[in-house]
């Protein structure tokens, strides 16, 4: 408790220093204001270039009276067929998924008419719009088929009577591209906030070095660093459990930022912490005169984060040979985070679209 | 843990180790007392051992042999008690340069977790003149300014034991005479000083006793008086010369 309120007192005084300095402006502002139009550029980039169509994935077998895999394509929908499809949806892979469905007893007899369901589909959506269209398409579809039906057996048309009984589930809507497009910014201001809190919690190791000031309280921060790194290595294992399970929504009521989460946060905390680890362990393990520079301990930290960072998961080979590249000129570890920030999160985004456009075009047989 | 010293130091050796030779010995069998409200002035030329004694007293540096005791702390066993009793100034420490003086003061009780902080920080600000200059930043301030605001945040939590190293390096004569002024204010409030510097005025005006070092080898210590006695000179400047002559 008593090192927490330590702790605080030192993180307030650097970001307090960092915002009343010039750092804020060349380290922190600019390189978000560059950031900021290269992520809305290349979401704008790749949400017109790519067409980007519905997809909806439905389970092999759909009753063949219905004849729904026609039906959706006609109206410009991609169809994809697989035996899972309720985990497309859950991936964002599709935008709506058929994941069951019942036949009903038919059409009744002379004196009830229609008065049974013929088929109640289970349908996945969480786009209120495309629920309501995938509605009236499979309604329509039904009665198409019913009107045929009815008229064979001498009945009257059945337009207006509710052959379908469709089941979407209630979520909120996430899984447009638009609606999409705020939680990609939240979550790059998130990355943004992570990393300034980083800089912060890292800096008083360099401040130590650098000026010297905290050796009037003897070795507090040595006394600090114990703790810290068991709540860096705590607050890492959170984060990066939490942001897994909400990407792959096990916790539905945990706020789903899409697999922008996925991508970016684990490889965010674990770059932070291999970053932080590796300063709580160098501070711990120098003496005061055997310190490198801050300059080159920043840099060499920073190089060794992001080979952290890109070897982490399955990142591609040429992404930390890259990193390390445009590491080795930066010299202060919060352009680079917010580049490397700000790459993620544009990478990850068109790795999304792209993935998406390649389930579309497998859908549709291209 | 009561204690009838404020600083016992028995012994205490500091080696380092060299690649491919024998270790440098900083510090060799020191062994000295500082009572309660008392300033010992630790004098010696460059490269004595000072600071090292002193990193080793501020549990910055661990001792190779020997035993400390702070206000009756082991610098060894209980290193989180000494740093609660002991105020620290080295040559090196600084402030942090984007705070006001006021903040900077602030800070500091904030880490020594003080219960009546700004209680505490007005009457350090007042206590050392800083009042006109509270609301300035740390690093607008003069040399002289800046060394008061050090002392003011290394005893804002009036610790028994105040260990300064050098803290006249870089000073004009007033501040210099500012500063021993305010050390001695310090005393005069009870708080025992541990002072390092190499020259021979300021030990001389503001020491009850002194320790003479010189090659990591505590050559003499007592009043003035009494290290003239021993060294048969009658300067303290021909006592350090005798005392220090390869």
């Amino acid at each position: 408790m008593t090192r927490g309120r330590q702790f605080t007192a030192l993180l307030q005084l650097e970001l307090r220093e960092l915002f009343r300095s010039s750092a804020i402006r060349n380290v922190l502002l600019l390189p978000a204001l560059l950031s900021l139009p290269l992520v809305t550029g290349a979401i704008g980039f790749y949400s017109t270039t790519f067409e980007n169509p519905t997809v909806i994935a439905v389970r092999p077998g759909l009753p063949t009276d219905l004849d729904l895999e026609s039906a959706l394509r006609d109206v410009g929908f991609e169809v994809v067929v697989d035996e899972n499809p309720r985990r497309l949806w859950e991936q964002h892979r599709a935008d709506a998924a058929v994941v069951d469905w019942v036949t009903g007893d038919g059409i009744g007899d002379a004196e009830h008419p229609l008065s049974d369901e013929v088929w109640r589909l289970r349908l996945l959506v969480d786009d209120p719009d495309l629920a309501e269209q995938l509605d009236d398409l499979v309604e329509n579809a039904g009665c198409e088929v019913l009107n045929s039906w009815v008229t064979a057996t001498g009945g009257s048309p059945a337009r207006d009577v509710t052959v379908v009984n469709l089941q979407s589930t209630p979520v909120p809507p996430t899984n447009t591209t638009l609606l999409r497009l705020p939680r990609y910014f939240l979550c790059w201001l998130w990355f943004l906030s992570c990393a300034t809190c980083a800089y912060a919690v890292f800096q008083p190791y360099a401040h130590d070095r650098r000026r010297g000031w905290m050796e009037a309280l003897a070795p507090l921060p040595i006394a600090l660093s114990h703790w810290l790194i068991a709540k860096i290595l705590a607050v890492t294992l959170v984060t990066t459990l939490a942001a897994a399970l909400f990407s792959l929504n096990v916790l539905p009521w945990i706020p789903d930022f899409g697999p922008v989460a996925l991508w970016a946060l684990p490889r965010f905390f674990v770059g932070s912490f291999t970053m932080n680890s590796i300063g709580v362990l160098s501070a711990l393990f120098s003496g005061p005169d055997t310190m490198t520079s801050p300059k080159t301990t920043t840099t060499l930290l920073a190089l060794m984060a992001l080979a952290g960072w890109g070897a982490f998961d399955s990142a591609p080979v040429w992404m930390p040979i890259a990193g390390l590249a445009v590491a080795t000129g930066l010299q202060s570890v919060l352009p680079l985070l917010t580049t490397a920030g700000t790459a993620v999160v544009v990478w990850s985004v068109a790795h999304r679209l792209l993935e998406r456009r390649s389930v579309a075009l497998q859908g549709s047989g291209e | 843990m009561a204690s009838t010293v404020a600083l016992e130091v028995r012994s205490l050796r500091r080696e380092w180790p060299q690649p491919g030779g024998p270790p440098v010995i900083a510090v060799n069998d020191v062994t000295f007392e500082v009572h309660p409200g008392e300033i010992f002035g630790l004098l010696g030329p460059n490269g004595a051992g000072k600071s090292t004694l002193m990193q080793m007293l501020a549990t910055l540096t661990l001792p190779t042999a020997g035993t400390a005791r702070i206000a009756g702390f082991d610098i060894q066993k209980s290193p989180a008690d000494c740093r609660r009793v002991l105020g620290y100034l080295s040559t090196t420490s600084g402030l942090p340069a984007a705070l006001t003086v006021r903040e900077c003061v602030t800070l500091f009780g904030r880490l020594r977790l003080l219960p009546n902080l700004y209680e505490s920080v007005n009457i350090a600000i007042e206590q050392f003149q800083l009042s006109a200059f509270a609301d300035r930043m740390a690093d607008t301030l003069s040399t002289g300014m800046r060394q008061r605001l050090r002392i003011a945040c290394a005893t804002l939590h009036r610790p028994p034991l105040l260990v300064i190293d050098e803290p006249t390096n870089g000073l004009d004569l007033l501040s210099r005479d500012q500063l021993l002024g305010e050390i001695l204010r310090l005393k005069a409030d009870g708080i025992s000083v541990l002072y390092s510097t190499h020259i021979m005025e300021e030990v001389e005006r503001i020491s009850d006793r002194i320790g003479i070092l010189h090659e990591g080898v505590l050559r003499a210590q007592g009043t003035v008086p009494e290290i003239l006695h021993q060294t048969k000179n009658s300067s303290l400047t021909n006592a350090f010369l005798a005392l220090t002559r390869p």
